[in-house]
């Protein structure tokens, strides 16, 4: 379980801070997908919680210890998959492993460990390479590996589908589904938000290192709600022929000479008389597709919101 | 595998650590040798001698001359020249080194030849100065002469001499005994038996003698004589027309006992010089490549996000890194000892050793603190690198010329106390000066500007004032590091 409480993170001294009064919470067992643009602070959040950064206030507790005054503690039951892995260039993958591994407990035999682990994110013929030698993608399946060394309750994933091939993501998808049925605690942060949309308990949005938004697993059942995408030819209606046409029919806003049409107050079976509304309306429409919303339209509309 | 035990081995077996330990061992060594060597062996002529001796048949006078080195090998290409009665009579050396010329003379009781030579080197003829070589009618061959400071080539620091035999006609020697005594008959010499040479000599010819001279007999003069078979005594031609019984050898070896006081000079004009360079490259160069680089890079993170907290994991690397300087201190240090006691048979002294390898340790721990403080300042691994070489540069390569500067800025006379404070107190502000404090504590000379005596107590340089600044040094960096690391990402 990880429980961030208040947590401020400025880099610099009466500089706009990173993140920004952060209050989160992940149970075991639970998937708690972290989602916001670039400079959000998801990162920072995540190398906060993994103990390589110190929070300027607040406080992070893993499983009940102070992620600063009981490190020790709090990160033995943390595992951590950065975005850009980096280890010792001239370190051989088996070596490495067995010095991480001498900073956990022993449990059991740790070497069979190690290569289990190596072999199940396919490197077991890799072994006598360097890490220098090491693709991008390869660093990532090696910094999994690492990761799980000593079976932590707690798992990070910041952006760790980026630059892995499809069947990498097909097996880090898989992994975080196996580690939630063990009843381990899961952050996840992907750019790639229909994965979050799939694999997340909760998703956390930050905007400039703010939580505006906590959405659980209905709210995200309810994210398939039918929107309308429309378009118009040649013709900009004004603002009141728009409300008089569509308004009975839900809340509509302009998207880049698109008008979408959200939260209706018809069933699906009746979307055909919206049509036939704006075309009775004198209004020669090019496009009216109706789709489900998905958590990134949901996200840009947030964020647009919060802009 | 404990952490402790990985951080050791990585830093040990990287490839700068390995070169820089052999390179500081390896020049450490060769230094030794250089200093320990050249202060007890001969100086080596590289300039060829040439010593004569004669035979007459009738009115023909044959003058024998043997060219050689300081070892007593032949050499050839060496003109020989010979003039009687205004004529010059040249003979060139061979390979077996002989430049011999046969010419009429007059049958007076001495005649007096002059002669000279010239060799070429470095593509200059160079000529001896003429000298005149005595030759007695009433003996009509040179027989035996003795020529002294021969080097010894298997010990340099060793001398023998020559016997060159001049037989009558072409006939060989009788038996001949070479006995070599020392000159003060009481005194006893322990191994006679190396003494007594016993040799058959052909017509012209000449015997190699390297007396072993053991320890206790080094500083001793002797003599060499001849005896025939039936126990006879030879004379031996002294080149100026005299027989003697005994050729004076004066001492068969230069060595003068070391003492420790020498030998800590020898080291700090030898090895030291090269520690003093090298230790602080080394310390600066691992603190960068296994610490600051891992920490600007984001290596270190993979480290840091396992159970270990800030301040255990930059004590275990530097812990570390400070073990790679000791082992290279200590090793280069103990190799010049073996060294400097083999040539000069004694070994440092515990408590000078111990002092040299903490002098070493200080200051390559200090540069090592540093650049893990630094590491904790810059953001980037270039502007890190930058200022791990401009703290070499400035605080180690240059340290020497900046109080030289100073002192010059200020118009500070050398012979004054304010030259020998405005010193000391510059080898206070830099690790590099740390040794030049213990040299001054050690010699009471003043550091690396030599030659000026000084009360180092008078100056602040006693051993507990070494002591505080060494800990402080080590320690003052590290902890600002450690704190760094500890309450700053």
């Amino acid at each position: 379980m990880i429980e961030i409480e208040s947590v401020t993170k400025r880099y610099v001294r009466n500089s706009p801070p990173a993140v920004d009064e952060l209050n989160l919470k992940i149970n075991d067992g639970e998937v708690l997908g972290l989602v916001g643009l670039n400079g959000a602070g998801k990162t920072t959040t995540i190398r906060m919680i993994a103990g390589i950064l110190l929070p300027t206030t607040g406080r992070i507790k893993v499983d009940g210890f102070d992620v600063v005054k009981d490190k020790v503690k709090a990160t033995h039951n943390v595992g951590w998959i950065p975005e850009l892995p980096n280890f010792e260039p001239n370190a051989k993958p088996l070596s490495l492993m067995k010095y991480f591994a001498g900073f956990y407990e022993p449990k059991g035999d740790m070497n069979k460990r190690i290569l289990d682990l190596l072999d199940s994110v396919g490197l077991s013929n890799d072994l006598n390479k360097k890490l220098r030698d090491y693709s991008q993608g390869m660093k990532k399946r090696f910094a999994i590996a690492e990761s799980l060394i000593s079976d932590p309750k707690n798992v990070l994933f910041d952006e760790t589908l980026n630059g892995l091939d499809p069947e990498g993501v097909k097996f880090v998808r898989n992994l975080i589904i196996d580690l939630k049925s063990q009843g381990k605690g899961i952050m996840l942060s992907s750019h790639i938000l229909s994965e979050i949309e799939n694999l997340a308990d909760k998703v956390a949005i930050i905007h400039h290192g703010k939580l505006i938004k906590i959405l659980d697993r209905s709210d995200l059942k309810n994210l398939g709600r039918t929107v309308i995408h429309i378009e118009i030819v040649d013709y900009n209606p004004s603002e009141s022929i728009l409300k008089e046409t569509l308004s009975q029919f839900g809340s509509f806003e302009r998207n880049d000479g698109e008008i979408v049409l959200r939260d209706l107050t018809v069933q699906d079976k009746d979307i055909p008389s919206i049509l036939q509304k704006l075309v009775m309306k004198g209004l020669t429409v090019r496009k009216f597709e109706p789709i489900g919303e998905s958590l990134e339209e949901y996200f840009f509309k947030l964020i647009g919101e919060k802009k | 595998m404990k952490p402790i035990v990985y951080e050791i081995r990585r830093t040990l077996t990287s490839k700068f650590v390995i070169i820089m330990m052999i390179a500081i061992v390896g020049l450490s060594a060769l230094l030794a040798y250089e200093t320990a060597s050249t202060s007890t062996s001969v100086g080596i002529s590289s300039q060829p001698s040439v010593s004569f001796g004669y035979f007459i048949n009738g009115n023909n006078l044959t003058m024998v001359a043997y060219a050689h080195d300081s070892y007593g090998n032949p050499v050839s290409r060496v003109n020989v020249y010979y003039q009687y009665n205004g004529t010059e009579y040249i003979a060139v050396s061979s390979s077996n080194g002989y430049a011999n010329s046969t010419f009429p003379i007059d049958k007076s009781p001495q005649i007096l030849i002059e002669t000279n030579y010239s060799y070429r080197q470095f593509g200059n003829r160079i000529t001896s100065p003429s000298a005149q070589y005595m030759v007695n009618f009433s003996s009509y061959y040179s027989g035996l002469q003795i020529i002294p400071d021969i080097v010894n080539p298997s010990n340099t620091s060793n001398l023998g001499f020559m016997v060159m035999y001049i037989g009558q006609n072409g006939t060989p020697s009788p038996p001949i005994t070479i006995i070599v005594k020392a000159t003060d008959i009481s005194s006893k010499i322990s191994d006679t038996s190396n003494f007594t040479y016993y040799y058959n000599m052909s017509s012209i010819s000449i015997a190699k003698i390297y007396p072993t001279i053991s320890s206790d007999n080094r500083n001793m003069s002797f003599l060499v004589s001849a005896e025939a078979a039936n126990g006879m005594p030879l004379m031996l031609n002294t080149g100026i027309g005299k027989f003697t019984p005994f050729i004076d050898l004066f001492k068969l070896s230069i060595y003068t006992p070391i003492t420790q006081s020498r030998l800590q000079n020898l080291v700090f004009s030898g090895a030291a010089s090269i520690l003093g360079l090298f230790i602080p490259i080394l310390a600066i160069f691992v603190g960068y490549l296994t610490y600051g680089k891992d920490r600007t890079s984001g290596v270190l993170e993979s480290v840091l996000k396992r159970p270990v907290t800030r301040g255990e994991l930059i004590t275990t690397r530097f812990i570390s890194n400070a073990l790679a300087i000791l082992i290279a201190g200590s090793l280069a240090m103990i190799i010049t000892d073996i060294i400097y006691n083999h040539y000069l048979h004694m070994y440092f002294s515990l408590l000078f050793l111990i002092d040299l390898i903490w002098t070493y340790l200080v200051e390559g721990v200090a540069f090592l603190a540093l650049v893990y403080l630094i590491s904790h300042v810059v953001k980037s691994q270039g502007a890190l690198l930058g200022a791990a070489i401009g703290i070499f540069v400035v605080m180690d390569l240059f340290w020497g010329i900046i109080p030289i500067a100073v002192i010059s800025a200020l118009g500070i006379s050398s012979t004054s106390s304010s030259y020998v404070t405005v010193n000391i107190l510059f080898d206070y502000v830099s690790p590099a000066g740390y040794s030049n404090l213990v040299q001054s504590l050690i010699t009471g000379k003043l550091g690396s500007f030599g030659g000026i005596s000084i009360n180092p107590s008078t100056y602040g340089i006693t051993d507990l004032a070494l002591a505080i600044s060494g800990f402080l040094w080590m320690m003052v960096p590290f902890a600002l590091a450690y704190i760094l690391a500890r309450y700053r990402d």
